[in-house]
């Protein structure tokens, strides 16, 4: 009896050490609501499938925290194996060498957040731009027409606020970190100003286009609402506000508004009219440089984002667009969010951008505040921005 | 076995956690405060005081501590006040105690950031405490109370002082409970009335309550941070601030630990020379007696 009770034991043993698996890799992510983490699951389960041997430990992130997580966990030299990153972290990471390199055909605007010395650090997973609303009823009433150019835009703004104090022209960001700059950074690449030169060594906030771009969207501030990116959208979908900026995914909660609540969607025009330039972002999947499961993660991402896999999370997530030209779309306003997306683009990659991001955020916000001019902060702004730029390339190689 | 060393075994688990956790966390983030170390390039070199010397010319921290006192200042005498008032409304048995008996506590014992979500609503354009602004004709900032530089760190001060002064209720009226009753009778046989009790023996009795009080308050006050967070990150233009938001930013967010603990270890000087003067002050006014 005692014999038999062994030997069962050592062919449960022997069993369960045959099912565990060969290869764990850990996944940080953060797709964590209702709707698409069923999707990372499932996908995270077909690759499982495909690849025996391989388990996936998915760890949820949230926006809040995610970006401290990731550099901590990197600081204890115990990062992910394979983990998501916003488009505008990835050369802090990769210029610290913290990154695989990646190969792919995908188009090169695309790709140009996760360049860097001219490798590729991430594969881009869903993209996503920033494009005009407009409530079309209140513009109706205030008796103007859907804008063409800056002067139609102001003047129809100043209409809608003049229609009472529960109505407002413009949804003005409130000073919030990593999402002001990209509210004005439409206006900016319209009016043809940039925050760097093409080589990334030279601010060019302080240059006349630049001045002209705040100005002008400080002038939208006057006839407007500030407040945050949140409560912008709830004012907007409550009929108060004739034009915020967003992106797809406010598309998405307005499809469940009333018919009555009259929208549309305006892609960003130049200064004198024509199409402007939009910012793009995203989310990429990196794979840590000294990961054991290096290339089972590599192939892990290009699977997550393959054109159908990734079609999947953005139909999952209600916005965002796979990073594939030629996309087949039905929608009239997502065709316009895509037209919007192509006529966008990316900060330039560079591993000061979170401390150049606060400059340029902190510069708006001190305009917004009447803390000096558009000249005086964004001048301000570029000297900061140059004397960080002169330090890292001072800075002598690790 | 000797008393001592059953001491120091039945201590050992707490002292082995406090070495680990504790003290030595505290040793290295010193020494990190000397150095220019960085989160993602995980190695930093030796710099002295620069860090400290830094600190001092950077206008952002100089603000957040200007922010930091303004609310350690503005926050602390009203809430040890009015928690004082509270506990002796309760203690007296005043008219109405039971009601707040019944309510003091429930702001201390709900999660900070749920707190501080319902304020942003609150606080916000349309909120309640807008439109009650609004309704009595007074004039509310045009974009709410947190998007504006004058209001918003007052907004949250008030918001402070409604969360904490429940638990001080909670230690005051302890420390009243603690004052032997018949010095109560016999001034009620003396024809004291209720704010001569108060003036000339509970607050008198109850000088060891008011340093706990005062220096857990101060700490409090000092470390403000979930509020910032939650609510404001800072902004609007550095108003709201704090230090320990700096520390967050500085040393988590932009991973310049190095810079990040030197802030800290500031911060912890100003609390510890904050709370050794609460102490002189009030031993000293007991001494001089």
């Amino acid at each position: 009896m005692r014999r038999c009770g062994i030997l069962f034991l050592l062919v449960i043993l022997g069993c369960t050490q045959s099912q565990r698996p060969s290869h764990v890799i850990r996944f940080w992510q953060f797709w964590s609501d209702i709707n698409t983490k069923p999707v990372i699951e499932q996908l995270v389960k077909e690759f499982e499938v495909q690849n025996p041997g391989i388990k996936v430990e998915i760890t949820d992130l949230t926006w809040a925290n995610g970006h401290d997580k990731l550099v901590i966990s990197f600081a204890a030299k115990d990062p992910p194996d394979i983990m998501e990153l916003g488009s505008d972290w990835i050369a802090e990471f990769s210029s610290n060498r913290l990154l695989a390199k990646f190969e792919s055909d995908l188009p090169d605007n695309f790709l140009l957040p996760a360049m860097w010395h001219d490798s590729l650090y991430a594969l881009p997973w869903l993209l996503d731009t920033r494009i005009f609303y407009v409530n079309v009823d209140l513009l109706r009433r205030a008796k103007t027409k859907i804008p063409n150019d800056w002067p139609e835009l102001f003047a129809a703004c100043i209409k809608v606020d003049n229609l009472g104090e529960d109505y407002f022209g413009f949804g003005c960001n409130s000073a919030e970190k990593h999402r002001l700059y990209k509210k004005f950074l439409p206006f900016l690449w319209s009016n043809g100003g940039d925050v760097l030169s093409r080589d990334g060594k030279v601010s060019l906030l302080a240059m006349p286009e630049g001045v002209g771009a705040l100005d002008f969207y400080l002038d939208l501030c006057d006839c407007g609402i500030i407040e945050s990116q949140t409560r912008i959208e709830e004012y907007f979908r409550e009929g108060k506000v004739g034009f915020v900026i967003s992106g797809g995914w406010l598309l998405r909660r307005l499809k469940k508004t009333p018919p009555e609540f009259q929208y549309q969607l305006l892609p960003v025009f130049r200064s004198g009219g024509g199409t402007g330039t939009s910012f793009f972002g995203g989310e990429f999947l990196a794979v840590h440089a000294g990961s054991k499961n290096k290339e089972m993660a590599k192939k892990l991402a290009e699977f997550l984002t393959t054109r159908e896999n990734s079609q999947r999370l953005c139909d999952a997530a209600g916005f965002g667009f796979p990073p594939y030209d030629s996309l087949v779309i039905d929608d009239a306003d997502k065709k316009k969010l895509a037209f919007q997306l192509k006529h966008s683009k990316a900060t330039l990659p560079t591993p000061l951008w979170v401390d150049i991001e606060q400059d340029l955020e902190d510069a708006i916000e001190a305009a917004m505040y009447k803390h000096g001019t558009a000249r005086e902060v964004l001048t301000k702004a570029s000297l900061l921005i140059d004397t960080k730029i002169k330090a890292n390339l001072n800075a002598p190689a690790e | 076995m000797r008393p001592q060393n059953k001491v120091l075994l039945f201590t050992l688990p707490w002292l082995v956690f406090l070495l680990i956790f504790w003290m030595y966390p505290m040793i290295y983030s010193f020494y990190l405060s000397l150095t220019d170390f960085q989160l993602l390039r995980g190695s930093g070199k030796f710099v002295g005081f620069s860090n400290y010397i830094r600190l001092f010319q950077d206008p952002v921290f100089l603000k957040s501590l200007q922010n930091t006192f303004y609310f350690v200042f503005g926050t602390i005498p009203i809430t040890t006040i009015a928690a004082l008032i509270l506990a002796l409304f309760i203690y007296e048995r005043i008219p109405g105690h039971r009601f707040f008996q019944a309510t003091y506590f429930i702001p201390s014992i709900t999660a900070m950031v749920v707190v501080a979500l319902v304020f942003y609503n609150l606080y916000s354009r349309d909120g309640y405490i807008f439109t009650l602004c609004k309704l009595a004709g007074l004039k509310p900032p045009q974009n709410g109370f947190l998007q504006s530089e004058d209001t918003a760190l007052l907004a949250i001060m008030a918001m402070d002082i409604w969360v904490a002064i429940g638990y001080y209720v909670l230690i005051f009226l302890a420390g009243v409970k603690s004052i032997p009753t018949e010095l109560f009778e016999a001034a009620k046989v003396d024809g004291a009335g209720f704010f001569r009790r108060s003036l000339h023996i509970t607050i008198p009795l109850m000088k060891s309550t008011f340093i706990f009080v005062l220096v857990l308050n101060s700490i409090r006050s000092f470390q403000i941070f979930v509020e910032i967070f939650v609510m404001t990150s800072g902004r609007p233009f550095n108003s709201t601030l704090t230090t320990v938001y700096f520390i967050f930013d500085k040393g988590l967010q932009r991973g310049d630990i190095g810079y990040g603990s030197a802030a800290a270890y500031l911060l912890f000087i100003i609390i510890l020379i904050f709370s050794l003067m609460q102490f002189r002050l009030i031993s000293g006014r007991e001494h001089s007696k």
